[in-house]
């Protein structure tokens, strides 16, 4: 739960403080802090409506939180400069965007906005994907109209790149290759990265950083690296379970066992005490056990 | 929810809910319209032809726009392999058939119309809109003038007016041929490969229902933003211009295109222009019919008649899909294009983006409303020549653009178009509805050219010549109705520019 990291104003590409989101009686996002290291690849994970969209509609500006803040670029999400524009790139969940235009028309209109356009970059994915350039996008596919978005959105060679979902509707080479890319960005260009995703496979393949999401709450935010040192699964004995223990994310009942499975993160370097607890038995966790545990 | 309330709600649940409250709002005028028609008109006139059009015309609305989706559903259950999916789908044409045909039937009876001829022409007009739908796409042009061809040779023919009760051997006759062949149709069309027709000019109207036709296409959102083909015509080809390909857009142009259909620049294409074509040679042909079968006062009073309705339809159609397309974007699912928007570069601060989009949105829909109203007065003046009704028609389009600026403004400021906001959309749609009524019965009422033109007379007296009260009732009742479009107007004002930016999403 403390694995946030340190947020300090005005160094992250994309951050936010305390951010809650209510639509009706639904609590969306619940007092979310969050920060985007420069140059990372963050992998923002939870389960389908944990809150994800919501989040990065508001990292993105494009809707009015309740409470706290969200930063883009430095500046305020909600009042962007038109530079801080040109360096954001953002495909939304359903990129079913201009369905009216055709594929070279979405691309020629937009270009002229952004001054770092790189038209070489279209028409080297367009020849590559065999986009058909003169057929409408309401006419595309889901697949291929989230790789025009794709396209849309890397050609505007952004410093910041928010992608929602970006795989769900890709086949197995594209994906390949958008996360391909999206490695190739941040590691030549120095591009930070935003994706939510609930494809364990591509945050192991690609992300340098991992948040959990869950009910609109941010379980734990860490470098990837960090994941299996600082977190593992704890089998505690009920007889010797206290009612809560530091450092706890999660806690299950395992009857087969007799007591419980509980995922705990090291505090200082240092496991619970209760992991000395008679019976306790501690294992390392993968991604996606990880994730199965916190978000069950 | 009783089984009654769910038997006479089922039909509806064949059209998006857009759709629906459309279909509910034009039902709402048409009725009502008929009702004060019948109510306002003197009786002497022979004016209750009207009245019974209007009922007629709410009816074949709702058969073309909802009634005909359920030969779409009847083919989905079936290759789903649903249980039970036939009887569904004869209840719910049952209770269509109750609420459109048989409920305005007592209504008329009671008013002390002719019931049973209505419900012939009723039966008429409902098989002519099963008919257009069913029909193959070149056709459906045509379709729109058989009523009035029917009309042309009703009098040289020697057939009964739909007022007389001779009408209604004739009408069942009528009804009975073009159900027959509705049902014919249907059920070829049951078992038709969608996908087998070699162009979408050969293709059923009621499969471009899927996708096209209604306020799907408009609206591109509600339920049903992830619509693909708003935009896109039939073929595939898109319909929105742009001025060239060199990537160099002034903003306004760009805003407008992002926005979509119908505030971006239209681009006709080749099917289009074919549509047009064939409209414009069954409309040539029909005023030739016309030239010859009837007198030239009585040809100058129908051309009047057609154009100005369809005129003064437009006038309140075109504003009201422009406001539902704006709801459909703000208001609905998280739309794309708004997200665009909002991180677009070259749009000025919020200041600046908000004028851009009050001029790409507002600006669209009152230049098109300027445009419709000069055109009303031109053809009254030249056509009737009464001064009253162009004073009247001023006063009406300035509370009109009132209440379309409103509305669009309320869109603009995240008004919801999913569940909670359904209210609010129908709120809307009677506000427009009572201007639309209130339009109607002070031409009746107050102006006695109307009404000879209504009622087809060379004079005619009004109800406001019999009850001296009558205009200072309506100043009362359109002073108020102003105010209230200016409140509504100076509240959502507020509220657009009190958002962070233009292009919020819910």
């Amino acid at each position: 739960m403390n694995a946030m990291l340190k947020i300090s104003a005005g160094v992250a590409p994309l951050q936010a403080c305390g951010i809650c989101k209510r639509y009706d009686d639904r609590t969306a996002l619940d007092t979310v802090d969050f920060a985007l290291p420069e140059g990372a690849v963050l992998g923002l994970i939870g389960r389908n409506g944990a809150g994800k969209s919501t989040l990065i509609r508001a990292l993105m500006g494009l809707i009015d939180v309740d409470a706290g803040n969200a930063t883009v670029l430095g500046e305020p999400a909600l009042a962007m400069s038109d530079a801080a524009k040109e360096r954001l790139g953002y495909v939304p969940q359903d990129p079913d965007v201009l369905g009216w235009l055709r594929v070279d028309e979405m691309f020629a209109l937009l270009r002229g906005q952004y001054p770092r356009w790189d038209q070489e970059f279209v028409e080297a994915q367009l020849a590559r994907t065999l986009l058909p350039r003169d057929r409408a996008l309401g006419r595309l596919s889901p697949g291929e109209r989230q790789q025009v978005a794709l396209i849309r959105a890397l050609a505007v060679q952004p410093s910041l790149l928010v992608l929602d979902e970006p795989a769900a509707a890709l086949d197995p080479v594209a994906r390949r290759d958008l996360l391909r890319e999206i490695a190739l960005r941040a590691g030549e260009s120095g591009t930070s990265v935003l994706f939510s995703t609930h494809i364990v496979s591509d945050l192991e393949r690609v992300a340098s950083h991992v948040a959990f999401l869950h009910q609109g709450r941010l379980l734990l935010q860490a470098p990837m690296d960090d994941l299996k040192e600082r977190y593992a699964r704890l089998w505690l004995p009920s007889r010797v379970a206290p009612p809560r223990i530091v450092g706890e994310i999660s806690r299950r009942p395992q009857q087969a066992f007799g007591g419980w499975s509980l995922v705990v993160e090291q505090i200082d370097g240092h496991w619970p005490e209760a992991t000395q607890q008679p019976g306790a038995r501690l294992e390392t966790l993968g991604l996606e056990d990880l994730f199965v545990e916190i978000a069950e | 929810m009783n089984a009654l309330a769910r038997w006479l709600q089922l039909p509806w649940y064949s059209a998006e809910r857009v759709q629906r409250y459309f279909n509910a709002g034009m039902q709402a005028i048409l009725l009502l319209a008929a009702l004060l028609f019948s109510l306002l008109m003197p009786h002497d006139s022979g004016a209750h032809i009207v009245t019974l059009i209007l009922v007629a015309a709410s009816c074949a609305f709702n058969w073309m726009f909802v009634g005909a989706r359920w030969l779409l559903v009847a083919r989905d259950a079936n290759a789903l392999q649903l249980p039970h999916s036939h009887q569904r789908v004869a209840s719910a044409l049952a209770s269509m058939a109750t609420q459109t045909l048989l409920l305005p039937t007592v209504l008329l009876a009671l008013l002390g119309l002719p019931a049973l001829p209505a419900l012939t022409l009723m039966l008429d007009m409902t098989a002519m809109a099963l008919l257009w739908a069913l029909a193959t796409r070149w056709m459906v042009p045509l379709l729109g003038f058989v009523p009035a061809a029917l009309v042309l040779l009703a009098g040289p023919a020697g057939w009964p007016s739909p007022t007389d009760p001779k009408f209604t051997l004739l009408g069942a006759e009528l009804a009975a041929l073009g159900l027959a062949i509705v049902t014919l149709r249907w059920r070829a069309l049951m078992r038709a490969d969608e996908t087998g027709f070699a162009s979408s000019w050969r293709k059923p109207k009621i499969f471009l229902l899927r996708g096209q036709l209604g306020m799907q296409g408009l609206s591109a959102g509600c339920a049903t933003y992830r619509n693909p083909h708003a935009g896109v015509n039939a073929d595939g080809a898109s319909k929105i211009r742009l001025p060239d390909s060199t990537g160099q857009y002034d903003v306004s142009t760009l805003v407008r295109v992002l926005l979509g259909p119908p505030f971006a620049p239209r681009r006709r294409t080749g099917g289009d222009l074919r549509y047009w074509a064939l409209g414009a040679a069954a409309l040539l042909l029909v005023e030739f019919a016309a030239w010859l079968l009837v007198s030239p006062d009585t040809l100058r009073v129908l051309n009047a008649m057609v154009l100005l309705w369809t005129v003064m339809l437009a006038m309140f159609l075109v504003p009201a899909l422009a406001s539902l397309r704006l709801f459909a974007l703000f208001g609905g699912q998280p739309a794309a294009a708004v997200a665009l928007l909002a991180h677009l570069p070259g749009l000025g601060d919020p200041s600046d983006a908000r004028a851009m989009l009050l001029r790409t949105t507002i600006g669209v829909a009152i230049r098109w409303l300027a445009v419709a109203v000069l055109a009303i007065v031109a053809l009254w003046l030249l056509l009737v020549g009464a001064p009253g009704f162009v004073a009247l028609l001023l006063v009406a389009a300035a509370i009109l653009a009132t209440l379309t600026g409103a509305s669009m403004l309320a869109a603009l400021s995240g008004a919801r178009l999913d569940r909670g906001s359904s209210h609010d959309i129908m709120r809307r749609g009677i506000y427009f509805a009572l201007l639309a009524v209130l339009t109607i019965t002070s031409s009746v009422a107050l102006i006695p050219q109307a009404v000879a033109l209504l009622a087809m007379q060379p004079a005619a007296t009004t109800w406001a010549d019999q009850h001296p009260w009558i205009p200072a009732a309506f100043t009362v009742a359109w002073s108020a109705l102003w105010v209230f479009a200016l409140a509504q107007l100076r509240r959502h004002w507020r509220r657009f520019w009190r958002r962070a930016h233009p292009f919020l999403q819910r």
